[in-house]
């Protein structure tokens, strides 16, 4: 029997559905094979999204609409070609990073598929089922990329967060960010900076200082994500927990780096001198895993590691 | 102009992608009345579409092809690469 739908995130789906009919039937597939605890979490997550959007949440429908369309064309490339359209960090920057009406489009899109989108949904409640949960003291959290704002937020108001960072080489994506935390009341609990994980660093200080470090839907829009896993590693305390969300298969206008399986994934982990402790393969909406796999479309992995030798 | 695919070419094709019964794919047939129609395998049935016809159809064009009806005039309409 279908558990009803929390009132939050049912206010969510049927605006989009409202505005968007056609998805109505990929909105009855997002919120399957919850039970009442998940749909209880992903309530949490859906008053975020609705505290972020304000009063403009059909603006942020139909962006995430403009967004859906854009990711299908990408993904009929991928079906066609079986690669991603773009492959370097310019091309990405030219054509997405640059265009700030392009990026806020696609971060208010980006924003609502966090609840809608299964690979998505799923993300959020293993950050909060099994990396932020168990947390037994105070901890300092970094995140790299954090974009919509919905971990650090949710982070920073974790009871024992001591400290909350946020980094981005993106000017307008640290807006966004800064903006969402805002409309959350948290953003005096975070502290956003501009910075590349490879430029040569004033944060010295802060080698080997944080606990828990998040790293959500970041590496495939890298060059060399091997390397920024890398650099991550100076910033982790002795005994740090990452969580990294990584997907594959997984066309957008601005991801570049293609990871294909599982086994790629946890290649460059090793490579990068991360344990995994934890994995979870998260396909997208409507899909199994194995029928995700199968026809090669985007399943999110879901990572907890730890520094080999930290 | 002889049309690039009939509907009973189309229809079988459909039914292939969609893995359903060609009875399914009727004339009239919308996502809402084909249980397995959805945006990702609406990308595989272009791709047969375009083996099949031999034609290129734009990417810009997928939002558009939400219909039998829509789906047989955009292949049809001779615009293609």
């Amino acid at each position: 029997m279908e558990i009803d739908k929390p009132p939050k995130l049912a206010a969510i789906a049927a605006g989009v559905a409202s505005l968007w009919p056609l998805h109505a039937k990929y909105l009855a597939k997002s919120f399957t094979d919850y039970g009442r605890e998940d749909l209880d979490l992903l309530e949490t997550l859906a008053d975020k999204i609705t505290q972020i959007m304000g009063d403009d949440s059909d603006r942020y429908y139909k962006s995430y609409r403009w967004m859906c369309e854009i990711f299908n064309k990408e993904a009929f490339y991928f079906k066609k070609f079986k690669k991603y359209r773009i492959r370097s960090f310019e091309e990405a920057e030219k054509e997405v990073y640059s265009n700030r009406a392009f990026m806020t489009k696609y971060m208010e899109g980006l924003l609502v598929s966090q609840l809608l989108w299964k690979n998505h949904s799923s993300s959020f409640l293993f950050f909060k089922k099994k990396f932020l949960r168990g947390v037994q003291s105070d901890f300092r959290y970094l995140e790299i990329g954090p974009g919509h704002g919905l971990y650090i937020a949710a982070a920073a108001a974790q009871e024992g967060c001591v400290r909350a960072v946020g980094w981005d080489v993106s000017v307008e994506s640290l807006r966004q960010t800064a903006h969402a935390l805002a409309r959350l009341g948290v953003l005096n609990k975070v502290v956003l900076d501009r910075q590349d994980l490879h430029a040569p660093t004033p944060h010295q200080q802060l080698d080997h200082v944080f606990d828990k470090v998040a790293v959500c839907e970041v590496l495939e829009h890298l060059e060399q994500p091997r390397e920024a896993l890398i650099a991550l590693r100076r910033y982790l305390a002795p005994g740090a927990l990452l969580y990294v969300n990584v997907p594959i298969n997984s066309p957008a206008p601005d991801h570049i780096y293609l990871l294909r399986t599982e086994k790629e994934v946890r290649s460059l982990f090793f490579e990068a001198g991360l344990t995994i402790v934890d994995f979870v393969m998260a396909p997208l909406t409507g899909y199994s895993l194995d029928q995700a796999i199968a026809a090669d479309l985007t399943v999110n992995c879901l990572i907890l590691a730890r520094d080999t030798h930290g | 102009m002889e049309a690039l695919l009939q509907f009973e070419e189309l229809q079988l094709l459909m039914a292939d992608v969609f893995c359903c019964d060609p009875a399914v794919i009727t004339p009239d047939a919308t996502p809402d009345s084909v249980a397995a129609w959805d945006s990702l395998r609406l990308l595989d049935l272009v791709l047969a579409i375009e083996q099949q016809a031999g034609i290129e159809i734009s990417p810009d064009r997928l939002q558009d092809m939400m219909s039998v009806p829509a789906i047989l005039a955009i292949i049809n309409e001779g615009e293609h690469a």
